[in-house]
């Protein structure tokens, strides 16, 4: 089953549930979370809607990114 | 009422306004005056009660405030659950003036300089448009003050709240930032001007950094700042920004919280956010600190051993709730001895010196604070004595810019003469001052109070060309008759008039 994500969650939620979700943030330019002490504070501010428009990449880009590595973005409640 | 249909009672309740704004007055009651004044009365009676203003002399710049407040109002009016305007929207509040700027800068950018980047490439070599993008790039440079705001007003007091990775990371973008606008500028200054496809691709990745900065700011830093910072420190940066200055904006009006937020911000329990940072902060500072604070390793006679182990490793910030960044003191390593460090024993000329001189003043008295019967504080030096005013108006007097950085590497205390080369803010005081650096300079900051700590330099010294002035920088390690370290102190003087003397004036 695909892992579950919302795209209200933190990149700090994020990385604290999967791990393994760090390369795929990396890619899409969002290298901050690579380090502990700017994932634990402004990490816990930055979510993939926010990523996407810092960047200037569209966000169904990342969802797609995310989709093709086994991520399955779901609607938030 | 009559009168309130006169353009001369507009005219006078306008003054009240904006005299009110400018004393600091707040901006809730400017807002009522302004509804109790206006309400019912047609906007084109405000405006020409406003061109009457500026025509007999006012400011128009002025007028732009009552436009705040106008809006305010007019906000208000809309939406009556929502009457009170946020404290961050009001002017004068640091992030309302961090995102007019950042509305300015970014205007700047999409408006004028890239719309003449576009036309000045298409339209072959127009130098009316190349003229433009001189100009906006000359105003450009300004960014320096807004992220200089940020890092001696915002990061200092982030540090004391334990968020201290993001300021790092933030300083060193923002030194990326103005090294890259200062490049572009002086691409589209050079002549001939580079290849049109260059300093496109420059002015792009320029423009793309700075709207990413602007994104972080005001989506990630003040959210977070937000978190844990209380009204008083906003009123702190409020205080302070003036000497620094502002990008592309006029100076904005003084904004200070409410007594209503002061008071409720005491009762604010401490945000669980800010629990959770100090405590990483604290987790993380334990194990980086005795990395990144690798002191050369001095094996010398028993006194300065002594000396040596009273060399704090422990930088002690004086954070509202826990020291966050208290690292503990470094094991002994067994470094191999520095060759400095062996030529330094092998000439002991200095240390053999000093006491000498401490024994030629003997008769001297030691230092010590009198109270007189008037309550009066005297310090008596061995050199003479002086009141607290005395020395208070004399350090304020001297031509010399000094900051003292106590042993423990923590910023103290500055002179305030209100022209200081590189102003200084109350913000920095108790901070670390490793932390009051660029990311680039910290390696050199860190070994120079390195060499004071073990006793190895005595003075460091650097002259600059800033601003076109040619400024002397030195650093003197402070130390007791004992030889210990006390601190650093910083003397900085503009030297430039004094180099241009010649002949001599004579009293």
């Amino acid at each position: 089953m695909a892992k579950q994500i919302k795209l209200s969650q933190t990149v700090y939620e994020l990385v604290t549930a999967y791990p393994e979700i760090v390369p795929v943030l990396v890619s899409i330019g969002l290298d901050g979370v690579t380090n502990p002490a700017l994932l634990n504070t402004a990490g816990r501010f930055m979510t993939l809607p926010k990523g996407a428009q810092m960047k200037q990449i569209p966000l169904s880009q990342i969802v797609a990114t995310l989709t093709e590595n086994d991520f399955e973005v779901i609607a938030d409640d | 009422m009559t009168d309130q249909h006169s353009s001369a009672y507009r005219q006078k309740r306008i003054v009240e306004i904006l005299k009110m704004l400018h004393n600091g007055g707040s901006f809730e009651e400017a807002k009522r005056i302004f509804d109790e004044s206006f309400s019912g009365v047609d906007v084109s009676e405000i405006t020409s009660a406003e061109r009457e203003l500026i025509a007999s002399g006012l400011n128009p710049m002025e007028i732009q405030h009552l436009c705040n407040v106008h809006a305010a109002v007019f906000k208000g009016a809309i939406n009556p659950n929502g009457a009170e305007t946020p404290a961050q929207e009001q002017p004068g509040h640091p992030v309302a003036v961090l995102k007019l700027e950042n509305l300015v800068i970014n205007s700047l950018l999409v408006d004028e300089l890239l719309p003449c980047l576009k036309k000045w490439q298409q339209s072959g070599s127009d130098q009316a448009y190349l003229n433009r993008m001189q100009q906006a790039l000359k105003d450009l440079l300004t960014i320096d003050r807004h992220y200089s705001r940020k890092e001696n007003l915002l990061f200092p007091l982030m540090d004391k709240y334990g968020i201290t990775a993001p300021p790092k990371v933030m300083w060193g973008v923002d030194d990326q930032i103005r090294g890259l606008v200062k490049t572009v500028y002086q691409m589209v200054i050079s002549e001939p001007v580079p290849d049109k496809y260059e300093v496109e691709a420059a002015i792009e990745k320029m423009t793309k950094e700075i709207q990413e900065m602007i994104f972080k700011e005001e989506e990630i830093m003040v959210p977070m700042v937000n978190e844990v910072f209380t009204p008083a420190d906003w009123g702190l940066m409020a205080d302070e920004s003036q000497p620094i200055g502002y990008t592309l904006i006029p100076e904005p009006l003084p904004w200070q919280p409410s007594q209503a937020d002061l008071e409720a911000s005491e009762q604010r329990a401490v945000p669980a956010i800010a629990k959770e940072l100090n405590a990483m902060a604290q987790s993380l500072a334990d194990k980086q600190a005795p990395v990144s604070r690798v002191l050369p390793e001095v094996k010398t006679t028993p006194t300065k051993l002594e000396a040596a182990s009273q060399i704090p490793f422990a930088i002690q910030g004086t954070p509202v709730e826990t020291p966050v960044t208290q690292a503990t003191a470094a094991e002994p390593k067994s470094a191999e001895m520095p060759d400095f460090v062996k030529a330094m024993l092998a000439d002991k000329a200095p240390a053999e010196k000093r006491p000498a001189k401490v024994s030629r003043n003997r008769e001297a008295p030691q230092p010590h604070i009198e109270i007189g019967t008037d309550n009066q504080a005297t310090i008596v030096l061995p050199s003479g004595t002086m009141n607290l005013s005395e020395l208070t108006a004399i350090l304020q007097v001297l031509p010399l810019d000094l900051t003292f950085v106590d042993q423990d590497d923590i910023v103290r205390w500055f002179s305030d003469n209100n022209h200081r080369i590189f102003p200084r803010t109350r913000a920095v005081l108790g901070r670390a001052v490793v932390n009051c650096h660029p990311p680039k300079s910290v390696d050199k900051v860190e070994k120079i109070l390195a060499d004071f700590h073990a006793g190895t330099e005595d003075h460091a010294d650097f002259w600059i060309n800033f601003r076109g002035k040619l400024v002397y920088i030195r650093y003197f390690a402070v130390r007791d008759p004992q030889q210990r370290y006390l601190g650093c102190l910083e003397v900085s003087q503009d030297i430039t008039e004094i180099q241009a003397l010649t002949g001599e004036k004579r009293l």
